[in-house]
């Protein structure tokens, strides 16, 4: 049976490294602006369904792929809007758009899945190798991740990020501060988004299909690999913060693989991941020796 | 100059918790003068503050800072004529960030924001400098987080945020108070070192009739919401702690103790 895992180790680490966009996602808006977000469980599978459509539709899929991140940030943008505007709290905010943005899937592709052939995604315009090979997909979605999270780091050591940072860090100084809270809170909500909607758009050009269904639980499992990152790296600096949920998301996926092979039932695996996030939260706080994990 | 006419705010408006904060205050202030705000609790002296920083804007009346008028202009945009130093010390840095990466937000303040690289050396050199001229051993804590600093020193790191970049008007509220008395009168002869070296036009909320006495140039006394006596230069000369405690009839427990 370990056998089994031991095969599957770089399937699972090309699905982890798609997977930490949305463990990264995750983090920029619940770490740094301190506003947690729901939104990725819609705006992943907006980015699939809309790159599957557009793919189909015969749009390029540089610009198809593109075309999903910008979506991905409006989704973002719009539960900031919410949130702000309407003054609803940021979780309840996100889980609005999230459930719209199911209709907005179903409307973009006209039905529930669709098959997106090889031929037409983004990894066969770069070199048809790259679908056949999972040595190539490691290298080039390691590649990919490694890049954004370089670009993420440099953008919270610039002055906008370091302003972004101030929003989360406190929020009652940053207006005394001349930083417009409103257009950050909506900036870091959009970058999340569009990391969130280009994992989604990678998953259905590397798959060869999207569903409606996609997003589901897609942010259970992002939280568990944040807080395994977490534990593991850290978050005293900027860097140890943005490495932490790629990181994460790498040791869940291999972690759920081992556990399947090992004879756990797939059907269980989403009460387990929540009992896990659960016990990892709670525990601190049970045992009493220090804070919880999320903060307060 | 300051000039506010005819400022107006009520809280909870039209409800059984209606609440006139401020009931009518005209107010001049001079290029330079250091103006201490006094007055019991609920008398108003914060809700000025907060109006003169753009933190709430009036229901009536205006507010021009050097002829501007700036009376809608929200806080963000304010900060560039306006600075603030808090009186609780957690509100006025922010703690999950460094004391330079603290600085380089209130440099940006006047400079505005890129996607430049936020910490550079020239910027460390200049904050070291700032920092050297309070005197609490900042300028040797660039990368100390502000949260694991003391409440003095996160007093006298949010003064000089406040005091980086050239202002028209500083807002003290209280700076001080959540001291104890050796920091506080540390964290005082620091403020007022930097206010006479840039001849800064302020505004201090002090319970503190000492500071309010020896420091400013004039004494405003504000009671439910007005402004009820306005003390110059020359009338301050004679007086003394226990004769504005006398003259005002001060009911606040917290002025009369510190006489």
């Amino acid at each position: 049976m370990i056998s089994v895992f031991i095969n599957l180790i770089p399937v699972t680490l090309v699905q982890s490294l798609i997977y930490s966009f949305v463990a990264l996602a995750i983090m920029i808006p619940f770490r740094t602006l301190s506003l947690p977000d729901l939104t990725m469980e819609g705006s992943f599978p907006l980015g699939g369904c809309l790159v599957a459509a557009v793919l189909t539709a015969g749009l390029d899929p540089w610009s198809s792929t593109a075309l999903a991140i910008a979506a991905g940030f409006l989704a973002g943008a719009a539960t900031a809007l919410v949130h702000l505007y309407f003054k609803i709290h940021s979780l309840l905010a996100g889980i609005l758009v999230a459930t719209m943005i199911w209709s907005v899937d179903l409307r973009v592709m006209g039905m529930p899945n669709k098959s997106v052939r090889p031929e037409l995604s983004i990894f066969d315009a770069i070199s048809p190798e790259i679908l056949l090979n999972i040595g190539l997909q490691i290298a080039i979605f390691g590649a990919l991740v490694a890049l954004v999270v370089i670009a993420l780091i440099a953008f919270y050591k610039s002055e906008i990020g370091l302003s972004l940072r101030c929003v989360g860090a406190n929020a009652r100084l940053s207006p005394a501060l001349g930083i417009n809270a409103r257009i950050y809170v909506v900036l870091g909500f959009g970058i999340a988004n569009a990391l969130a909607a280009l994992g989604g758009a990678i998953v259905v050009q590397q798959q060869g299909y999207a569903d409606v269904t996609m997003g589901f639980g897609i942010l259970v499992n992002g939280l568990a690999a944040l807080i395994i990152g977490e534990a593991i790296i850290g978050r005293a600096t900027i860097e140890r913060q943005v490495i932490a949920p790629v990181a994460g998301s790498i040791i869940y996926y291999q972690l759920v693989s081992l556990g399947l092979a090992t004879g756990l039932h797939p059907s269980d695996l989403k009460f387990l991941t929540g009992a896990f996030v659960l016990i990892t939260l709670g525990l601190p706080l049970l045992t009493g020796r220090s804070r919880s994990v999320l903060g307060s | 100059m300051i000039v506010a006419s005819q400022l107006r705010k009520v809280f909870n408006a039209g409800t059984a918790s209606e609440k006139i904060a401020i009931a009518g205050v005209d107010l001049q202030v001079g290029s330079g003068e250091f103006v201490a705000v006094i007055g019991g609790n609920g008398a108003g002296k914060s809700t000025l503050l907060n109006l003169l920083g753009g933190a709430i804007l009036p229901d009536q009346g205006s507010i021009e800072i050097d002829t501007v008028n700036v009376t809608a202009m929200p806080e963000h945009a304010r900060a560039r004529l306006v600075a603030r130093v808090f009186q609780d010390p957690m509100v006025g840095t922010a703690p999950s960030l460094s004391v330079q990466e603290n600085m380089t937000l209130a440099l940006m303040r006047a400079e505005g924001r890129g996607l430049k690289r936020a910490l550079t050396a020239s910027r460390q050199d200049m904050f070291r400098q700032s920092l050297a001229h309070l005197r609490l051993g900042l300028e040797d804590r660039l990368d100390a987080m502000a949260g694991n600093l003391s409440g003095g020193q996160r007093q006298a790191l949010s003064l000089a945020m406040a005091t980086l970049c050239p202002l028209k008007l500083l807002l003290l509220d209280e700076h001080t108070a959540a001291l104890d008395p050796r920091t506080s009168e540390l964290v005082m002869e620091a403020t007022v070192s930097v206010i006479a070296r840039d001849g800064l036009t302020t505004l201090m909320v002090t319970h503190n009739m000492e500071h309010a006495l020896s420091y400013a140039s004039r004494i405003i006394m504000m009671d439910a919401g007005r402004i009820v006596a306005d003390i110059g230069a020359d009338e301050k000369k004679g007086l003394t702690v226990a004769d504005l405690v006398a003259r005002f009839r001060v009911k606040d427990d917290r002025m009369v103790l510190s006489a």
